[in-house]
């Protein structure tokens, strides 16, 4: 099984690049093994339709956002089937945006989308300013995101290795130009 | 009666947070309109005081559209500074890149971004797919996606589509507006075609990603040239390119050219879209490199829609001012001198006209201060229209020859006078003409660089940057939206000032301190809004533009949903 991990999100807007950021943090940090399964870590940025000759040559995708939910707080982090989740999405008016989700949606029109899951955290809005530096409430979210990838890997049979220690602070700092080691496989 | 205001937020179907605002009198005609972008983009300040050979990969991440643009930009304002000339295989491999960009933007924006604008998509499933098929035929020698099979099959998706509740992309739009103009076998054949573009887009998103040496954010270019030398050099990834350039050109040629000369012919009465445009000064910039000497598209300024004259462009008179956008310093600063400091103001409360078509309290700008993020470019002190109605009309007026016979030809299959290209619907057909150019003639620049790799195979051109030198230098091009401009100053060895003047912001910057409007707003004074709570033809202006307001804040938006089951408990682990 080929199962792509895709960060998506700007990061030149603080919290909302940490989809983008997180799978370096992550690409940096471990090692994947797996007997049969390949791993391949892209980031998206907040290139939408643009990705979608990448997602659809997988079989398993998990899309990493920020999303908006109710009742919700900075932190918060959600993990869900593409299509469990509820169908609506919020196209304002006939004036809406083009990005992720509407991504999806058009592979599926396409029907070729992959089984994809979405692992998305509230970002905290840090409005007025351009830099790297990320909220604590997100930089707190990591460990949980990372716990929820472990766990959603192991069930696909792919372990996840230390191989060296680094913040999502350090990366964040380098995403812009740094280059993937688990880049795409297939 | 007062005047009643219009909120429509946000109206891109893409990148970027911009809010239109205008005020209606009693027969719903616009008497004023606010652009305004609700967004700060601080691009200029995270570069400064870095690398300036880093400027390019930060530039790409400005924006998910226009990131090749972008980057290349980044690219080519700092060669600009330190005086480098990449080699023509670098040239035209850009040039390749960029050729591939348009194709795929403008098809996107024409099908997936516009095209609900002008098709009505509950009207296509009325249609007879047999009658539609025959129709087909009489805009395209070759059409594609309308035999009478595909029609039905079409029919039979989108309502199955619509039966399940995913209606996607066709949520929510106004179906059964008045000023929609196509008969539903028409509607069915650009439904087709918007369904077939998906796939086509595919194909264009590969030819992009062609030269890139990596996928998605391209890192082939790089200060002095590019890196994909590999690639040049091999004929199967050569072949590649031209395979998928000619699956886009068949698909431009016989689906959106056709498609766009069908609505031409349909809404040519309609008058939402056949106003005379608001700002009637255009500039572009020389694009696509066919060989060593030769651009597909000129530079040049035409003022009050005169097409008897061009001016070339003097660099030096293009300023951005911010008396009403959120920036501390008003006055007209040349980008070199540019500055960026945030200066917030505000909204103010104010009843408007809500989706119900009834009154509510609503937060509005303030126009008479500070309302947009956006800043105001101007050419000589005037507000000028930059974008593929630009490059159109002013290789068009200055005898272009391979622009002229695509105009004419779209002038005599419509019936349309000259003066209709000023428009709306123009603008529209602008972009199809550009792509069409582009289709027809790109190979051009591929048939050079194969020829010239025979002989000359170098790709990179070295250079040293001297930390206690100055530099400055800029990029100045055109883009799918328009002319783009970057301009930089390198002071030892780093970024010392960074501005980037976008076409989104000739477009749709506010109003500057003479009181002249840009041409977002410009374009709407004057339009009749049959329905205030259906503002499609507000929607139609603007969207021909193709806006993008640089900058994406990326959120999922999944309001309104019942999310919490699949919140991750943080002691618990995983609920679902």
């Amino acid at each position: 099984m080929n199962i792509l991990i895709l960060g998506i999100g700007n990061i030149l807007f603080q919290d909302e690049g940490i989809g983008a950021h997180f799978i370096h943090y992550l690409d940096e940090k471990y090692e994947f093994e797996a007997k049969e399964s390949t791993v391949s870590i892209v980031d998206g940025g907040t290139l939408a339709q643009r990705l979608i000759p990448e997602i659809v040559k997988y079989d398993e995708v998990i899309v990493i956002d920020c999303i908006d939910a109710d009742n919700s707080k900075p932190g918060d982090v959600y993990f869900f089937d593409y299509h469990k989740a509820p169908s609506f999405i919020n196209w304002q008016g006939s004036a809406h945006e083009v990005e992720m989700l509407q991504t999806l949606n058009m592979i599926d029109m396409n029907k070729d989308l992959p089984q994809t899951n979405v692992l998305g955290v509230i970002p905290k809005r840090v409005a007025d300013d351009t830099t790297f530096e990320l909220s604590k409430e997100i930089i707190d979210a990591v460990k949980l995101m990372e716990e929820v990838i472990i766990k959603h890997l192991q069930k696909l049979d792919i372990e996840m290795k230390i191989k060296r220690e680094v913040t999502i602070e350090e990366i964040a700092q380098i995403s812009f130009k740094r280059d993937i080691i688990n880049g795409p496989k297939i | 009666m007062a005047n009643k205001r219009v909120i429509v937020d946000p109206i891109t179907r893409i990148e970027g947070h911009l809010r239109i605002e205008v005020e209606v009198d009693e027969n719903n005609v616009i008497q004023n309109a606010y652009s305004t972008s609700t967004l700060w983009r601080g691009l200029e300040t995270i570069v400064k005081n870095r690398d300036p050979r880093d400027a390019g990969f930060l530039m790409q991440r400005i924006c998910g559209v226009c990131t090749f643009s972008h980057y290349r930009a980044g690219i080519e304002a700092v060669e600009d500074a330190l005086g480098i000339v990449p080699p023509l295989n670098a040239k035209l491999t850009r040039s390749l890149m960029n050729m591939a960009l348009f194709m795929h933007d403008h098809v996107v924006h024409f099908y997936h971004l516009h095209g609900l604008d002008w098709v009505d998509v509950v009207s296509a499933l009325d249609a007879d797919p047999a009658k539609a098929s025959k129709e087909a035929f009489d805009y395209a020698e070759f059409p594609i996606a309308t035999g009478e099979n595909d029609l039905k099959k079409v029919k039979t998706r989108v309502k199955e589509f619509v039966a399940k509740g995913q209606l996607g992309p066709f949520a929510n739009a106004y179906w059964g507006h008045k000023t929609y103009r196509l008969t539903p076998e028409q509607n069915l054949i650009l439904l087709s075609h918007y369904l077939k573009a998906l796939e086509v887009q595919r194909e264009l998103a590969k030819l992009m990603a062609m030269f890139g040496g990596k996928q998605p954010h391209p890192q082939s270019l790089t200060v002095g040239g590019v890196t994909c030398v590999m690639d040049l050099l091999d004929p199967s990834r050569m072949g590649e390119y031209l395979t998928l350039f000619k699956v886009g050109a068949d698909f431009i040629e016989n689906a959106y050219q056709a498609d766009v000369v069908m609505a031409a012919k349909m809404f040519k009465d309609e008058p939402s879209v056949t106003a005379p445009a608001g700002v009637m000064n255009f500039m572009s910039h020389k694009e696509m490199q066919l060989n060593r000497t030769e651009f597909l598209f000129d530079s040049g300024i035409i003022e009050n829609g005169d097409l008897a004259k061009v001016f070339e462009i003097n660099e030096d008179l293009i300023t951005e001012e911010a008396t009403h956008s959120w920036y501390s310093d008003n006055e007209a600063l040349h980008p070199y001198e540019g500055k960026t400091n945030p200066n917030y103001t505000g909204f103010r409360d104010m009843d408007t006209v809500g989706p119900d078509g009834k009154m509510i309290h609503s937060k509005v700008v303030d126009e008479k201060g500070k309302y947009s993020w956006i800043k105001s470019p101007r050419y000589d002190g005037k507000p000028m229209e930059v974008g593929p109605l630009a490059a159109i009309l002013i290789s068009y007026a200055k005898g272009n020859e391979k622009i002229v016979p695509l105009v004419n030809d779209f002038l005599a299959k419509t019936g349309l006078p000259k003066a209709a290209l000023f428009t709306t619907l123009g603008r529209t057909a602008a972009r199809m003409i550009q792509s069409r150019a582009i289709a027809k003639h790109g190979l051009e620049a591929f048939n050079t660089l194969i020829e010239n790799l025979k002989v000359d195979q170098d790709t990179y051109t070295s250079y040293k940057i001297d930390k206690d030198k100055e530099y400055r230098g800029r990029f100045i091009g055109d883009v799918p939206r328009g002319m783009l401009s970057h301009w930089i100053r390198i002071k030892n060895g780093v970024v010392e000032n960074y501005q980037a003047v976008v076409p989104s912001t000739w477009n749709a910057g506010p109003i500057d301190s003479l009181g002249q409007m840009g041409p977002y707003e410009a374009n709407l004074v004057g339009l009749k809004v049959q329905d205030l709570s259906q503002p499609l033809e507000i929607i139609r202006v603007i969207h021909s533009f193709d806006p993008c307001i640089a900058c994406a804040v990326h959120v999922m938006d999944k309001k309104g949903n019942d999310l919490g089951t699949y919140k991750v408990d943080p002691i618990y682990g995983l609920s679902c």
